[in-house]
């Protein structure tokens, strides 16, 4: 059923992949730009669970991972609580706050949550940047501790990266693994018929609050991990701006695609980077490329490669669908 | 006679409006267990809008609903099709992100019970879920014969086997009351013929009691036991087929259609 085997050998296939990188290119400048592509992607995933799957639209998702972060950084530097039950912390206020979020506005019809979110992102950035004796204002705070784990250290950058990419892959298999479920079947339908669902015995609103708390915590699983590698925090990286980057990473990946949110986010993470070298147009290629993206990939980056892998291969037998 | 009843489905004084329109005027409206019970009427008579109000879809402004001896007036949709009321729609609502299979793996949702943790770790009750929802539905697929349509995406499905497939996602959770919405509307003969005979094992082999709403009056005088007239949002008429289609009320009321458009 669903290719179970084939979704464990991806995954594995995918592992195998980010932890052979590091040798391929053996640059820590560029270990830390894949590093926080990476933690990017684990915020994707879970929102292309909310949007790509579900159909809910979140223009706010940078304030979760926001969140999690500035929990866990202002609860283990200020408060020098200990940095496990910080990080769990940051997580759970993540949560929290969406189930908070999430009940009222998703037992409405139509794209309230969107509006919600929207809102609630820029109160958060407001918040980050006007309650300066709590997190620094503008300007952030630093001094931040490096993630421990049963006394091991995650002191270099690579064994950060290791750790970030062990949880990614987690996190898509944990997602592909709710996908292929009667949950993930669930989400689908709310995603077409809510009428549908309903009658099909789904409790819609349930759902959604789920997914949505869902994708907060992967925000806050990344916003964690982001914080205690950078040992830094400032408002900066948690904007409106940044929430729409990640909407954008689902949509050009693709989909209801757990893979197109991993290649998406990874592709709008390491673009800027390629294109640093032509300064000043840099912006405007960024916004052509993305352009031409979407007009030639209209089921994004992985439908794409899906199209040309069904192409290059016409007659794939009906066996492979199955296990 | 109504007492020695024994009636599924029992509506009182139902009043739906929308705006100025009076949907539904004071509808009373019994279903017999067991019984294959037409609802007809001309076009915006209220027969989707009854149908709305008893799973629960619409609220009706006055009135009451009760299924099997509940009063489920006030119970959200979702809990009225676990409990067992479940329908088709005249406007397919199918799940077009989905294949044909899991479109029917989706209608067995409440019948297969495993939770968020045994999906996400997959767990024996997670595969066991699984396999039983996988064995629902390819019965149901083999019953209004779509099984060899099984992966193919539902978008990609003729209008005909679409209404099939509505069908047999309704039948998939298993229901003990089915409410079908016109789904004979643009069926040729072969396939309405064929459509007949489903709803008949329906209520036959499964036991459910069916409400068919539908304006091919043959397949309703064929396979219904009882007919219950809407005009207006107003029963008009409740009797046997043959009785029906000598009323006078209901001669008019289908003539006075005639003559409007
Ligand atoms: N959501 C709605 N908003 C406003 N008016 C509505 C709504 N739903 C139905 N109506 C109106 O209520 C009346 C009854 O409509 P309904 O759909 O129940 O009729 P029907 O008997 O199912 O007709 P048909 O045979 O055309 O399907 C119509 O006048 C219709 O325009
Ligand atoms: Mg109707």
């Amino acid at each position: 059923m669903y290719g179970f085997k084939r979704d464990m050998l991806a995954v594995l296939g995918f592992t195998f992949f980010l932890l052979i990188i590091p040798r391929i290119l053996g640059n820590d400048y560029y270990i830390n730009t894949l590093t926080l592509s990476l933690t990017h992607a684990i915020i994707a995933v879970g929102l292309n669970l909310l949007m790509g799957y579900a159909g809910q639209v979140s223009l706010g998702h940078a304030a979760f991972y926001g969140l999690a972060a500035y929990t866990s950084a202002i609860l283990t530097t200020t408060y020098s609580v200990p940095l496990p039950l910080g990080m769990m912390s940051g997580i759970l206020v993540s949560g929290v706050v969406a189930l908070l979020i999430g009940i009222p506005t998703l037992k409405l019809k139509g794209h309230y949550l969107a509006m919600a979110t929207l809102g609630f992102g820029v109160i958060v950035y407001i918040f980050f940047n006007e309650t300066i004796e709590l997190t620094g204002g503008p300007s952030g705070f630093g001094g931040i501790s490096r993630l421990q784990v049963m006394g091991y250290r995650f002191a270099s950058d690579i064994s950060y990266y290791y750790l970030v990419a062990f949880v990614l892959a987690g996190v898509v298999l944990l997602s592909l693994n709710l996908i292929h479920s009667r949950i993930g079947r669930a989400l689908r339908a709310i995603h077409t018929s809510e009428t549908a669902s309903q009658i099909s015995g789904i409790d819609i609103a349930k759902y959604k609050v789920f997914v949505f708390v869902l994708s907060a915590l992967f925000a806050g699983v990344a916003g964690v991990l982001y914080v205690h590698n950078i040992a830094f925090v400032a408002p900066g990286s948690f904007g409106f701006n940044f929430s729409i980057e990640l909407v954008t990473m689902v949509v050009l990946g693709g989909m209801a695609n757990v893979w197109g949110a991993v290649i998406g986010a990874c592709f709008l993470s390491i673009l800027p980077e390629f294109l640093r070298v032509f300064e000043n147009i840099e912006i405007v290629l960024y916004g052509a490329i993305l352009i031409v993206f979407t007009i030639f990939l209209p089921e994004g980056i992985a439908g794409g490669i899906t199209k040309l892998f069904l192409m290059m291969k016409p007659k794939r037998s009906d066996a492979a669908g199955k296990e | 006679m109504q007492q020695a009843r024994n009636d599924i489905l029992s509506c009182r004084g139902l009043v739906v409006n929308f705006g100025g329109v009076q949907a539904l005027r004071s509808v009373d409206f019994a279903v017999e267990t067991g019984s294959i019970t037409a609802l007809i009427g001309p076009n915006g008579a209220g027969k989707t809008t009854l149908l709305n109000v008893v799973s629960g879809l619409v609220n009706a402004d006055q009135g009451t609903v009760k299924f099997r001896e509940q009063d489920i007036t006030s119970l959200p949709p979702h809990k009225r099709a676990v409990s067992g009321v479940v329908r088709t729609f005249q406007n397919l609502e199918i799940f077009y992100n989905m294949s044909v299979l899991e479109n029917v793996m989706t209608g067995c949702h409440r019948r297969i019970r495993y939770s968020v943790v045994d999906s996400l770790l997959k767990t024996p009750r997670y595969w066991g879920g699984e396999k039983r929802c996988y064995r629902y539905a390819e019965r149901e697929l083999e019953f209004v014969n779509l099984m060899d349509k099984k992966d193919t995406p539902a978008t990609e499905l003729p209008f005909g086997s679409q209404r099939l497939l509505e069908l047999a996602r309704a039948v998939a959770s298993e229901p003990t009351l089915l409410l079908l919405d016109e789904p004979a509307a643009g069926l040729n003969i072969r396939e309405t013929g064929n459509l007949g005979k489903l709803i008949r094992r329906i209520r036959d082999e499964r036991g459910i009691t069916v409400v068919l709403v539908e304006h091919d009056m043959d397949l309703v005088m064929r396979i219904s036991d009882s007919v219950t007239v809407l005009n207006f949002g107003e029963v008009i008429a409740q009797d046997v087929p043959l009785e029906i289609q000598k009323n006078p009320q209901v001669i008019a009321a289908y003539l006075g259609e005639d003559e409007d458009t």
